[in-house]
């Protein structure tokens, strides 16, 4: 039995935008992170694999189904769009009802998972509260209840922990992690700190080409050796950032502790830089600065 | 999931707005205009002129008398699709228009023009010779209608149509007993009502169809009704049924109201009505208007994604008001057709078979425009339609990545 979602030369452009060019990515079952700064062509991948835009070119199947076959597709996938919302005056069982009937499920069923899923999200106390009133913390849970009310394969999330505060995004990722023990769940972010924390594989995306597809791990060691820390004055600071990309940095008085990218030799030349352990962000900087020296 | 998703739909119209004003318009509507039951009577002998007229010779007279007026002014108002325009004839029509009058009324046209404008002499003045038959004379009007362009008030069928009132007692008396027998009293309201409800029903629906159809994008909750296993046909109908259904249900009301004051007043007149002539004509006369105004209403919203259905859809509906050329008995192309009298079954009887045609054109312009309509919803949902439109604005500004 195919789990796995495979996508081979898949382009897709926008009159003359090229939003996705020639992306060969597999996506394996469990959490999947998508990740790439605004406007690198998250979005359009999704709603092709959501049967919502048609690729110019290029295979994609779903656990072996072609994308070609909307009805089918549409079945066994749940879609969380970037800017969710449903109609305001329904309340949230309502809207949960109305879309489980355009899933077409029956009522037996609706009456049964909605309850237990508005749980799950935690909105169990929220069945009656109309959708206008929700923050957008609650829309999201709610968007994400919807989106497994079917019981999908698969899970389609759009940047789903934009414009939640800490806490919700924490227990927005946690939620996301349980729901992706059974099933693939993609979730596409520009969010560094979004997949560090729960996804295994993850794909990175730059106007619209594949740049990275891997474990975390696998990412992280391709930065080993490049990360640096030191501590330096103020006005050597501006200095600094003028040359190298900083991934971090704390002040405090005069001094300032920066987190850079450099090779060896560059970082000889800075007194007291110590090498460090990547993490996520830095390794995500580094690809992003190989990136634009290639070209 | 048809049916469900038709409840729920019904369910959130009883929850609109936009549905309570419908509501508050149809029965203000009704209420203004049938709101006073108008009941048929046997006619009365001394309100009717006596001296029996033909109709023909009264089409006669009336062309004569309107050429009176309009000959020696050149100035014809004509009627072309219901809005007036006036015409001013050629030298060389005009004298063509001249030699059809010195033929049917042996005048002169200056000695005509004389008698017209001397201000002195009445309509009468001028007759029709003796030797002229009424076909003749419709033949002449004929060539003088295609010479102003048609649409005047000369157009053999609009001069008979316009005497269809009968003017003498006996035929009073057998229209009177025609809509006993055919109508049985309850047919006749039939008509009146689709007449008075199809002026709004003309527009109304637009409304409600708008609404609908635009609130998928106004409440962000497009994209993910798009990525949902219903198919667009199901979607669609069940959002175009509901609406319909919920229209259907005032009129239904309303029109059982006004049904049930015809039931009694046919057994005052000792006739056993018949009570589902109502429900004929409003099914039959009602529903293909209200079907197609809907389905303009979807389209045009589900192609353009904003209110222009309003604005065309009041431009065709002005129009059709206007265009009618008079106000019982009138078919033609019109989205309304006319009958504002209570009874005149004979009138019915002949407009019967194009009101039949009218209907049913309407009914299937109106499925296919729904259909269309599916079409259009499928093509966004597989993202063919609309999905590089930010391109035409400010892709950056427009579009949040
Ligand atoms: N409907 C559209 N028409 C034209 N260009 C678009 C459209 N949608 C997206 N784009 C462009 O395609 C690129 C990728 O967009 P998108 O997939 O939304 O990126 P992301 O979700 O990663 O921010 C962007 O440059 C964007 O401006
Ligand atoms: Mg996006």
């Amino acid at each position: 039995m195919n789990t796995e979602i495979q996508l081979k030369h898949v382009s897709k452009s926008y009159g003359k935008k090229q939003a996705l060019k020639d992306v060969n990515l597999t996506i394996p079952r469990g959490m999947f992170g998508l990740l790439g700064r605004n406007g690198a062509g998250k979005t359009t991948l999704m709603k092709v694999l959501a049967t919502l835009l048609k690729a110019n070119e290029g295979e994609i199947t779903i656990c072996g189904v072609p994308v070609s076959q909307r009805k089918k597709i549409r079945e066994m996938t749940g879609y969380l769009p970037q800017d969710f919302s449903m109609y305001g005056n329904m309340s949230a069982y309502e809207a949960m009802d109305y879309l489980g009937v355009l899933s077409g499920l029956g009522r037996a069923e609706r009456k049964e998972r909605i309850p237990r899923l508005l749980e799950q999200v935690n909105l169990q106390n929220n069945q009656f509260t109309k959708v206008k009133a929700m923050s957008g913390g609650m829309l999201r849970r709610l968007g994400i209840a919807q989106a497994i009310l079917h019981e999908p394969k698969v899970l389609i999330v759009d940047e789903p922990t934009a414009g939640l505060d800490p806490e919700e995004r924490v227990r927005f990722r946690n939620l996301l992690c349980e729901i992706a023990r059974d099933r693939i769940v993609i979730l596409s972010t520009h969010i560094v700190g979004d997949i560090e924390a729960t996804c295994e594989k993850i794909a990175v995306l730059d106007e619209g080409s594949l740049i990275y597809q891997g474990t975390v791990s696998e990412l992280l060691k391709k930065a080993e050796g490049k990360i640096y820390t030191a501590e330096i004055s103020r006005v050597e600071l501006e200095e600094l950032k003028k040359n190298y990309v900083v991934t971090g940095m704390l002040t405090s008085g005069t001094k300032a502790i920066v987190r850079f990218i450099a090779d060896s030799k560059e970082a000889s030349l800075i007194a007291g830089a110590v090498l460090s352990e990547p993490n996520m962000e830095d390794a995500y900087l580094y690809l992003m600065k190989q990136q634009g020296g290639d070209k | 999931m048809f049916f469900t998703l038709f409840l729920k739909e019904c369910k959130e119209l009883l929850r609109s707005i936009t549905y309570y004003m419908f509501i508050i318009c149809t029965v203000l509507f009704y209420m203004t205009q049938l709101g006073s039951f108008d009941p048929i009577s046997r006619p009365v002998k001394e309100e009717i002129k006596e001296e029996p007229v033909s109709k023909e010779e009264q089409a006669m007279k009336a062309a004569i008398s309107r050429l009176m007026t309009e000959f020696s002014a050149n100035n014809y108002s004509t009627y072309p699709f219901g809005f007036i325009k006036e015409v001013r004839l050629s030298g060389e029509e005009q004298e063509q228009a001249g030699q059809i009058i010195e033929k049917l009324t042996g005048l002169s046209p200056e000695e005509f023009i004389r008698i017209a404008t001397d201000g002195k002499t009445s309509s009468d003045a001028v007759q029709v010779l003796r030797n002229i038959s009424y076909e003749e004379f419709m033949g002449e009007m004929e060539k003088l209608d295609s010479l102003l362009g048609s649409g005047s008030y000369y157009e053999p069928d609009s001069l008979l149509g316009n005497t269809d009132i009968p003017d003498t007692y006996e035929e009073a008396e057998a229209e009177y007993e025609r809509v006993l027998e055919k109508d049985r009293v309850t047919g006749a309201y039939g008509r009146i009502f689709c007449d008075y409800m199809g002026i709004i029903m003309g527009i109304l629906p637009v409304f409600l169809a708008v609404t609908r159809s635009v609130r998928d994008k106004r409440a962000k909750a497009s994209q993910v009704i798009f990525a949902k296993k219903a198919s667009s046909f199901t979607i669609q109908a069940s959002r175009y049924a509901a609406n319909l259904a919920m229209i259907f249900l005032p009129l239904f009301i309303l029109s059982t109201m006004l049904n049930s004051q015809a039931m009694y007043l046919a057994g005052v007149l000792s006739v056993k009505g018949n009570p589902f002539y109502m429900y004929e004509y409003l099914f039959g006369w009602l529903m293909p208007t209200v079907m197609v105004v809907l389905s303009i209403g979807f389209f045009v919203t589900e192609l353009t994604e904003g209110p222009l259905a309003i604005l065309l859809q009041g431009g065709f509906w002005f129009y059709t008001i206007l265009a009618a050329k008079k106000l019982t008995g009138y078919v033609g192309t019109s989205l309304v057709p006319r009958f504002n009298s209570v009874g005149y079954y004979s009138i019915y009887e002949k407009m019967k078979p194009a009101l039949v045609a009218n209907r049913l054109s309407y009914l299937l312009i109106s499925i296919l425009l729904f259909a269309l309509t599916v079409f259009v919803y499928e093509k966004k949902r597989r993202g063919g339609l609309f999905h590089d439109r930010a391109l035409l604005s400010n892709t950056k500004s427009k579009h949040k990545a």
